[in-house]
């Protein structure tokens, strides 16, 4: 392509390229961005099944996996957080390298404490549990996803 | 000029070749990931396969159902237990507990008593074992093959005293798939007879059970305490009043078919009860059973391969895969799991070794007493009785497969009331002689 003539145009005209060029990539990235935050898309991974039909099973299935599991930060440690872990769970996925339970790391329980807490906070301001080592989900475990057999059993067809 | 332009043409074609190379192989490895990501996933779901009723062969049935085959060639591997109890290792229990050569002196036990293996080797085992002689009851087939399925549908219980050598030319599958599934429909199923009249008489119809109880009721048709009714050898669960030690005693004590006794004792001279693993007695009134985690939870729990679930088949220590097996339920480690269980065991592994001793000294003493010249019969058989239930409690744990897991806080009460009438039995026998030994 030549390069040369994009900028022989007049600058209005390379201001109001410029402003619809950015207007897509804006529009293209914050729909990435949400749509990649549905629940319905973390659903689409095959290792997520069980979990997802979990949750749905308490009485959180109103919250998005998002409120939980992004960390309560700005919107650039959330963006680089998604990426990290969308990269990681991309990479088991197409290896199907995962297990049937699919165990929380010490990181995202922390995520998920802070979570709690945003919500919740009014709650336990004044018990021992508003400081920072109380772990809400040794006692809470089921609240955001419930137990029993979900979707994804081994059944003979 | 030109040849300058050419040149620089050239670098800008080998630029515009590895950028757009470069470019192919991103997009490719997108695809390919998006199309294993989203579209071609793993199934749920299991195609079921025709297999004939009577096809034993677990290798057949491999064929359609490979992962789960895969799990079940597990069974040959032979390791000891993580936790250093159990394990499927074959060596003569005598070697750890040698008061079981004294407790079980004069019948088979103390000739042969060994570590069992997995479920592939039950025919093998049985063909080895210097406890079974080849004119022994047919009953002992009852457990150890697919093929009883044949000859019980032939025979009814008929079989039960046809010698054990005839049978044995008959059979030719060891535990195997068939044992469980109903090869039609892949559903759970029960083939045991024993087991099935046992749960008839405490009312329940195990062809109406739910697959949850199905989970259990397959391991729990051989894994629990039987004995031989002496006219025809039919196999009996002891179950009419309850699953545990007192109850079973209990049941006992009435003389069931005219069942007596599995042998008397040479040294004490005491009519003794044989306790054989009573696995699923045990678990049924432990926290998991009450709870309702099924023998296959643990287990057989679920795995994944290459995205694929499936149900293990390795039925072995869930300490050996305690990831699937506890992580279900329990947020602890793996070390934090395997140390509680340990914890468990060793607590349940000294006071079954004190009771094993003490029931032993008891024998020893009962026996000495008895050759004094004017020892009190009366209180001597009062002592008999005692060591008789002494070693019953003693046995329904050692006998038993989780050294105490399966239900810690029962057996360790259990075996607390062992050492406590084997006491009993001792002083009783010194009170009859007037010795003190």
């Amino acid at each position: 392509m030549d390069w040369q003539r994009l900028f022989n145009l007049s600058p209005l005209k390379l201001l109001g390229l410029g402003v619809a060029a950015g207007a897509v990539i804006v529009l293209l990235l914050t729909g990435t961005y949400y749509a990649s935050g549905s629940p319905k898309f973390c659903a689409s991974c095959h290792s997520m099944e069980l979990v997802y039909s979990r949750w749905q099973a308490t009485n959180h299935k109103q919250f998005a996996c998002t409120e939980c599991h992004l960390p309560d930060t700005n919107i650039v440690g959330k963006v680089v957080y998604k990426a990290r872990a969308g990269l990681n769970d991309l990479v088991h996925e197409t290896f199907r390298a995962y297990t049937p339970i699919i165990p929380i790391s010490s990181n995202s329980e922390e995520i998920l404490k802070r979570n709690c807490v945003r919500c919740h906070y009014s709650t336990i301001e004044n018990t021992p549990m508003a400081r920072a080592s109380a772990n809400c989900l040794k006692c809470h475990r089921y609240l955001g996803h419930g137990r029993g057999p979900g979707k994804g059993g081994i059944r003979v067809e | 000029m030109d040849a300058d332009r050419e040149k620089e043409g050239l670098e800008l074609n080998r630029n515009t070749k590895i950028i757009t190379s470069l470019l192919g192989i991103a997009v490719l490895v997108f695809c390919v990931v998006m199309l294993r990501v989203f579209m071609i996933q793993p199934a749920t779901t299991v195609k079921l396969a025709v297999i004939p009723e009577g096809e034993y062969d677990p290798a057949v049935w491999g064929k359609y159902y490979p992962l789960e085959y895969k799990s079940y060639q597990k069974n040959l591997e032979m390791a000891p237990s993580p936790t250093g109890f159990g394990g499927s290792e074959k060596y003569q229990k005598s070697t750890k507990e040698p008061e079981i050569l004294i407790n079980f002196k004069g019948m088979p036990f103390s000739k042969d008593y060994t570590e069992d293996r997995g479920h592939p080797y039950s025919l093998e085992d049985i063909k080895e074992t210097k406890r079974i002689q080849p004119t022994a009851a047919g009953s002992c087939i009852t457990c150890k093959t697919a093929n009883l399925i044949d000859i019980y549908k032939e025979m009814g219980w008929g079989y039960a005293k046809v010698p054990i050598q005839e049978l044995l030319a008959k059979v030719k599958y060891p535990i195997v798939c068939a044992n469980c599934h109903d090869p039609k429909t892949m559903n759970l199923r029960v083939i045991n007879p024993a087991f099935i009249e046992a749960m008839e008489r405490r009312g329940i119809d195990v062809k109406k059970a739910t697959r949850e109880e199905m989970r259990s009721y397959v391991c729990g048709q051989c894994h629990a305490e039987y004995y031989f009714v002496p006219e025809g050898k039919r196999v009996v669960f002891p179950w009419d009043k309850g699953f545990l030690p007192e109850q079973t005693y209990a049941y006992y004590a009435g003389n069931p078919s005219g069942f007596e006794q599995d042998w008397i004792h040479p040294d004490s001279g005491a009519k003794m009860l044989k306790a054989q693993h009573p696995d699923y007695e045990t678990w049924i009134g432990g926290v998991h059973g009450r709870s309702g985690v099924s023998c296959a939870d643990c287990h057989m729990p679920f795995m994944m391969e290459k995205g694929q679930k499936y149900s293990s088949h390795w039925v072995t220590s869930p300490m050996k895969h305690s990831e699937p097996s506890c992580k279900q339920c329990h947020t602890q480690d793996a070390t934090w799991l395997l140390d509680r269980v340990k914890t468990i065991q060793n607590n349940v592994w000294q006071l079954q070794r004190t009771a094993g001793q003490t029931v032993a000294k008891a024998h020893e003493v009962i026996g000495k007493a008895s050759q004094a010249a004017k020892a009190s019969k009366a209180d001597l058989d009062k002592a008999r009785v005692l060591i008789r239930k002494a070693q019953w409690y003693w046995d329904f744990v050692a006998a038993e497969n989780s050294m105490g897991f399966h239900n810690p806080d029962q057996v360790l009460n259990t075996l607390g009331i062992s050492i406590d009438l084997a006491h009993q039995a001792i002083a009783t026998a010194n009170r009859a002689a007037g010795t003190q030994y």
